[in-house]
């Protein structure tokens, strides 16, 4: 039995549509459709007639020039994934800019929290924040947008952690990243956003698949062997991301999420 | 000869002070002895109105301290919920002078007290802010760790502050006699349990207040030796009073006796002053009515007013428009914009 489903994501669909096209035969039991659309343009769609139409222009030529399409028939699937859409680690380390928690295995070592730029705060405020975040990121926007229209499964996929290279180059907007390695602290900050995305999807209707574990690297960056030689979400798929990107994962990655998808659906990967 | 009043300006007079004056703008009634600018470090504490104060104060840009800012990642209902930016601390509502007085006794010299954890089923909550965590926390020593930490925190926060914003609340409040600290809360009403034995009523007089009063002056004086002191007292009526009165003689009582006690310690004392809120929502000749329907919240024109009066005594009206502009640019039209109220949680007890 073949299994249909629609993907749905933003600039970091393009490795798993990638993926898909390199090898599709490892997949043999998912018949796929990419829809890709920049920025917030998936949120400009509505159901019309059992029907995922266009509502802006913007979303309307995202359709039809990088999915060849005009509408998706909302009937014709039996499961749909959210992919990438910033559910990521990074609104985790956001949080950890100006916040710690007593579940911190740096915070053992602190004689004097008080003096520290970072306020603290208790796990529930850290938890219900984390879930808020995530609740307000497109993956889960495009999710509960998409459980308004349809009873079928809907999957979100975790964006990819950044990518290892900024253990060597420096990299704007990771500093965060940087002082969670220092601290000691990577390994609460990937399980916490791995239970708060989980519970984010739940509450979304959805389910949250993490990263699939052997493309992370120290819990909370991708090993640069998933991440080097990204492409960006263009027609052709052939227009490499700029050489400083540290946030879009290769094909391999994408066939890392091909196989993780297949598995959860219970259908055939080589 | 000519009488005292013959040279009177035209304040002092109903007449020109307000039946003909503008009351919109009621001038020279709000006359500031103390120099506000955009520029000033201000520490605000109080009731629910003094949110209003700290919202628009740190919305028209002015430097308002906050010992414990919420991360940049937290929706505003979220933090307000956990009571972020409500006031310069997270010390939620400090309704009387007399737990303003020992809140800053234990922020100089003190340290959290196992004895005023309240435990609810598995949570633990701290009795002097008992709704900053709305779930409670985990166990007595995560309360004190949090608790020591958010002392230090204020601490900190005081020691920068030129002026102190406090809005007085209520004249009730309750105490632990084993202790003599009161509460913001009744216990019972939001975590803990009440006991005849061990908690009695105050309903603080006028003297009382005004040596609390002082005595926080010379407390924050600790911190900054030049530190001034703006008083106003909320026009919020009480929700509920244990007074045995009825509540809306009570609340005039509480009301009046506040009102009175500022004054009589404003005169006396150099580096404060007194913004009559109070006066600007519940005098009739302030128009309005400037409450909501159950005539006891006050409405956005209400507190607008208040403001804007504010505002152009202290020659930042420009200001006011920023203000407005940069509350109103949140993205989230469900927001939640009453004030943070622990004491409307007696509320409940009316049905």
């Amino acid at each position: 039995m073949t299994l249909r489903i629609c993907f749905l994501g933003n600039s970091h669909i393009a490795c798993v549509r990638q993926a898909w096209q390199t090898e599709a035969g490892r997949w043999s039991g998912i018949a796929p459709l990419f829809v890709g659309a920049h920025r917030n343009l998936l949120l400009e769609t509505a159901e019309v007639a059992g029907k995922l139409v266009p509502t802006s222009d913007g979303a309307a030529r995202a359709f039809a020039d990088l999915a060849g399409i005009d509408h998706v028939d909302l009937n014709a699937f039996d499961a749909f994934v959210v992919t990438g859409c910033l559910v990521s680690l990074g609104c985790i380390a956001n949080l950890y800019r100006d916040a710690r928690w007593l579940d911190l295995p740096s915070i053992a070592a602190h004689e004097d929290l008080a003096s520290e730029p970072a306020v603290l705060m208790s796990d529930a405020a850290v938890q219900m924040t984390a879930e808020d975040i995530l609740s307000r990121r497109l993956g889960l926007r495009v999710a509960r947008h998409l459980r308004d229209m349809t009873t079928r499964p809907i999957v979100v996929t975790s964006q990819a952690r950044v990518s290892a290279v900024i253990e060597q180059a420096h990299r704007p907007g990771v500093r965060a990243h940087h002082a969670a390695l220092r601290a000691g602290d990577a390994a609460n900050l990937s399980a916490l956003f791995d239970s708060c995305a989980s519970r984010a999807c739940r509450d979304a209707g959805a389910t949250f698949l993490p990263q699939p574990r052997h493309t992370i690297t120290k819990d909370i960056l991708t090993a640069r062997p998933f991440m080097d030689g990204a492409v960006r979400l263009t027609a052709d798929g052939s227009t490499p991301q700029p050489p400083r990107d540290i946030t879009h994962a290769n094909a391999r990655y994408g066939a890392a999420v091909l196989d993780q998808i297949a598995e959860h659906f219970g259908v055939q990967a080589v | 000869m000519p009488h005292p009043y013959a040279d009177l300006p035209d304040t002092a007079f109903w007449k020109k002070g307000v039946d003909e004056a503008d009351r919109a703008r009621f001038p020279g009634l709000y006359q500031p002895r103390l120099k506000l600018t955009p520029e000033t470090r201000v520490a605000t504490a109080g009731s629910c109105f003094a949110q209003h104060i700290g919202t628009w104060l740190k919305a028209a840009g002015c430097s308002v301290l906050d010992a414990e800012p919420p991360p940049r990642a937290m929706s505003d209902v979220l933090a307000r919920r956990f009571g972020y930016g409500l006031f310069s601390g997270r010390y939620g509502n400090i309704y009387t002078a007399r737990q303003m007085r020992q809140f800053l006794e234990e922020v100089a010299d003190g340290e959290a007290d196992p004895r005023h954890v309240w435990k609810n089923g598995h949570a633990f909550r701290d009795a002097f802010r008992p709704n900053v965590e709305p779930d409670g926390l985990g166990s007595v020593a995560e309360v004190l760790l949090h608790r020591d930490y958010h002392l230090e925190r204020t601490s900190r926060m005081l020691r920068k502050a030129q002026l102190f914003i406090f809005t007085l609340g209520l004249t009730e409040a309750w105490e632990d006699i084993e202790t003599g600290r009161v509460y913001p809360l009744c216990p019972g009403v939001a975590g803990g349990t009440f006991d005849p034995e061990r908690h009695r009523f105050r309903n603080f007089r006028h003297g009382e207040i005004v040596a609390d009063l002082h005595a926080i002056r010379a407390l924050l004086h600790r911190f900054n030796p030049g530190m001034a002191v703006l008083l106003t007292v909320s026009p919020v009526p009480l929700t509920a009073t244990a007074s045995g009165n009825h509540v809306l003689s009570a609340t005039s009582w509480s009301k009046s006796t506040l009102r009175a006690a500022a004054g009589d310690f404003v005169a006396d004392t150099e580096g404060t002053d007194y913004f009559p809120s109070l006066e600007l929502v519940t005098q009739p000749a302030s128009g309005g009515p400037w409450f909501a329907p159950n005539m006891r919240e006050v409405s956005e024109a209400g507190v607008a007013r208040v403001m804007s009066v504010f505002f152009e005594a202290h020659g930042m009206t420009d200001l006011i428009g920023t203000a407005r502009d940069t509350r109103d640019n949140e993205d989230d039209s469900d927001r939640e914009s009453e004030p943070y109220c622990d004491e409307i949680l007696l509320q409940a007890f009316a049905t």
